[in-house]
């Protein structure tokens, strides 16, 4: 799987768990422990990964170059320069994109049907 | 963002149990992630601990053995990695190091004062391990009968992983109690199996023993699990039947604990053995 030979919208509908991490991922590079709790923290709580979850969804994202290893090391004082920071590509940050909009589409049409407040 | 150094023996323990249990994943997988796994894996501990102490921990746990679960099975359908025989046999003794630790640990929600019709708070947590305890027990008794196959004869590897697929029906049948009550007696008559078959076992490991530990121990956790079992049924008292089913699970779970260790240990030294004479 290739982001070369794939649009963003082939990639659709994501998994919750690719989801959450491309939105982790969205606003800056992170390490596997940042990604969860970044998860944890915009879902409120209610979405917590495993270490297994977490890596196994990672590498499944690297396979498909919606993220990539940092070569970027934080000051070894300020942090563990064992762990590995990962940061969205253009592809991964096109493909959240699309799905944040698949999902406002979804949201307007809930609206229109009165199943959710604020429907005009 | 440096983690706090906490670093209690419970942290050090589970991340010990954590980092052997990866074996379940594929190898690549495990050479690629498994250090990054266990670094998580002790940030979440080390966090949980901090906030809710003990509890945190135990929570956690419960979380990540699931996911555990879930994941390698996942990851090793994904690779089209069969577990060839041989390679299952070797997982005889983190089977059943597994299985008798949650086993262990799973006996403490015994401990809970009051009648245990229902279980609450960290009980009910302690009491969610007693399955899985099960489930790998069972997984360890059939990888035990392929590892040692060829000492065994055909009576007895097939009581082995008989007894096996009794514990894996027993641990089933406890999961789909949870969803359906009327099935206690099949959870009884699953477990009957699976300790008649190991008493069957056991009886024929004293006159010839094959394991590599106490030519007696299956035997006596056939035979301690029904002693003690009859007493639960024929003690009104209740203080006495918690103890009863804490002597149970716990025994249990120390015993296939030992074996594990021991089948563990022989195939290090067959390994090293091995390695010499090559």
């Amino acid at each position: 799987m290739s982001s070369t030979t794939m649009k963003p919208n082939d990639m659709l509908p994501l998994t919750p768990a690719v989801f959450h991490i491309l939105l982790a991922l969205a606003d800056g590079e992170k390490h596997g422990y940042g990604i969860m709790q970044e998860v944890a923290a915009i879902t409120d709580g209610g979405m917590k990964m495993g270490p297994g979850t977490l890596y196994g969804t990672i590498k499944r994202m690297l396979d498909a170059s919606l993220i990539e290893e940092s070569d970027e090391r934080p000051d070894p004082a300020l942090d563990d320069e064992r762990r590995r920071y990962y940061r969205l590509t253009s592809f991964g940050e096109r493909v959240a994109k699309a799905e944040a909009g698949r999902l406002a589409a979804l949201l307007s049409v809930a609206r229109s049907k009165r199943l959710m407040g604020g429907a005009s | 963002m440096m983690r706090g150094t906490i670093q209690t023996p419970l942290i050090s323990l589970s991340e010990s149990i954590y980092r052997a249990l990866l074996i379940v994943y594929p190898a690549e997988y495990r050479r690629e992630y498994g250090s990054l796994m266990v670094q998580v894996f002790r940030d979440v501990c080390r966090d949980s601990y901090r906030r809710q102490g003990l509890m945190g921990i135990l929570l956690w746990w419960c979380s990540t053995l699931l996911d555990l679960a879930l994941t390698a099975f996942q990851e090793r359908r994904k690779v089209r990695v069969m577990i060839s025989k041989q390679s299952f046999a070797q997982l005889a003794g983190v089977f059943l190091i597994a299985g008798g630790a949650c086993s262990a640990i799973g006996a403490l929600s015994q401990l809970q004062p009051d009648d245990h019709y229902s279980y609450y708070g960290v009980y009910q947590l302690l009491l969610l391990l007693i399955a899985p305890g099960f489930f790998l027990t069972g997984l360890g008794c059939i990888a035990l009968a392929l590892r040692y196959g060829q000492e065994l004869n055909t009576a007895r590897k097939w009581l082995l992983i008989l007894s096996g697929v009794g514990s894996l029906a027993s641990a089933l049948s406890m999961v789909a109690m949870l969803i359906i009550d009327d099935l206690w007696n099949v959870w009884t008559s699953t477990t009957v199996v699976y300790f008649v078959l190991l008493a069957a076992f056991g009886l024929l490991h004293v006159f010839k023993p094959v394991l590599p530990c106490f030519r007696a121990l299956p035997l006596m956790i056939a035979g301690g699990w029904f002693a003690l079992w009859l007493g639960v049924i024929n003690t009104s008292n209740q203080t006495a039947n918690n103890l009863l089913a804490l002597l149970i699970f716990g025994g249990m779970g120390l015993a296939w604990l030992a074996i594990g260790l021991a089948v563990n240990r022989q195939g290090r030294e067959a390994g090293r053995v091995a390695e010499a004479a090559a």
